[in-house]
């Protein structure tokens, strides 16, 4: 269930990315090219680096909520991913603002 | 400087209203909005104001989005159907594809498995899936977004909307126990081993 409402959240998200490069495009962007690829690239280490954090937190909720460590973390570890998808996405588009602010369109 | 040009827009409505902007539509909406606003923050105060913004920006992307879809209903219509059929054909062959490849890797060791090395591998397992479906998802809704040019939000928010109702239908038919091949995948797996 969880899969496919984030599976249904990523294909309009997919529609927003779409919808921003050609944006991008027509308001003639000084470097294109050069702030989707670093916001992808962020994006993409966001993702394999918050994985981690996010499953030490989740095992620390699991812990809590139990009231003693569990040896079977498979679940924490399956909700990390969706929760580090999302700070992918934040990371995406703080990169895209930060760098039209840095970059302005083209008088 | 008056106060008028103080006041800021809330921006994430000025954003999400300007996602559902068709280019060949008229430009008015978001013009008219900020006038409005404008006089609304001088007179009854930014967040009322505000929160006026946003009701008035939710009626204006279901406008646009009707307005949207009507211009062009068959591109909308295909588009959604494509991406569906695509979805659920590309999403049923990539868990096929990935056990397959998972289970070719552990083919020698599978008869040494210990406790450890099962869990591994089913977490692996549902990990790979698990990823493999959202990027699947992500690439699909920008596939569509591409072929629907300037309605990308209605293409793909039909598109996201037929899926959760597919979603819904079948958690609907697997808790009535009215469709209990959706357990297939997990049985499918354990008996594999």
């Amino acid at each position: 269930m969880v899969k496919q409402l984030s599976a249904s959240f990523l294909i309009v998200i997919g529609g927003i990315i779409v919808r921003e490069l050609r944006s991008a495009a027509a308001q003639s962007l000084k470097h294109p090219a050069l702030i989707y690829g670093l916001a992808f690239a962020v994006s993409v280490v966001t993702l394999l680096v918050a994985y981690f954090p996010f499953y030490w937190l989740l095992v620390q909720i699991q812990t809590w909520r139990l009231g003693h460590p569990n040896p079977f973390t498979i679940g924490p570890a399956m909700d990390a991913i969706p929760c580090s998808f999302v700070a992918a996405v934040i990371a995406f588009w703080f990169t895209v603002r930060g760098a039209k602010k840095r970059w302005p369109q083209e008088s | 400087m008056s106060r008028v040009q103080i006041v800021q827009l809330p921006r994430i409505a000025v954003w999400l209203v300007g996602l559902f902007i068709v280019e060949e539509q008229t430009g008015m909406q978001p013009q008219i909005l900020e006038e409005r606003f404008s006089d609304m923050a001088s007179g009854c105060g930014t967040g009322r104001a505000s929160r006026w913004y946003w009701s008035q920006s939710v009626k204006t992307i279901a406008g646009l989005a009707g307005r949207g879809f009507r211009t062009a209903p068959w591109l909308i219509v295909i588009t959604t159907l494509s991406g569906a059929l695509l979805l659920q054909f590309v999403t049923g062959n990539l868990q096929r594809v990935i056990m397959e490849f998972i289970s070719l890797l552990n083919h020698y060791v599978t008869s040494n498995y210990d406790s450890k090395h099962v869990a591994s591998r089913i977490f692996w397992m549902y990990y790979t899936v698990f990823v493999g479906s959202l990027l699947l998802s992500l690439i699909i809704g920008s596939f569509v977004a591409m072929v629907a040019k300037r309605r990308e939000m209605i293409a793909t928010m039909t598109l996201s909307f037929v899926s959760l109702i597919m979603t819904v239908t079948t958690f609907g038919r697997w808790l009535l126990g009215m469709h209990p091949s959706t357990l297939s995948f997990s049985r499918e797996s354990w008996s594999s081993n």
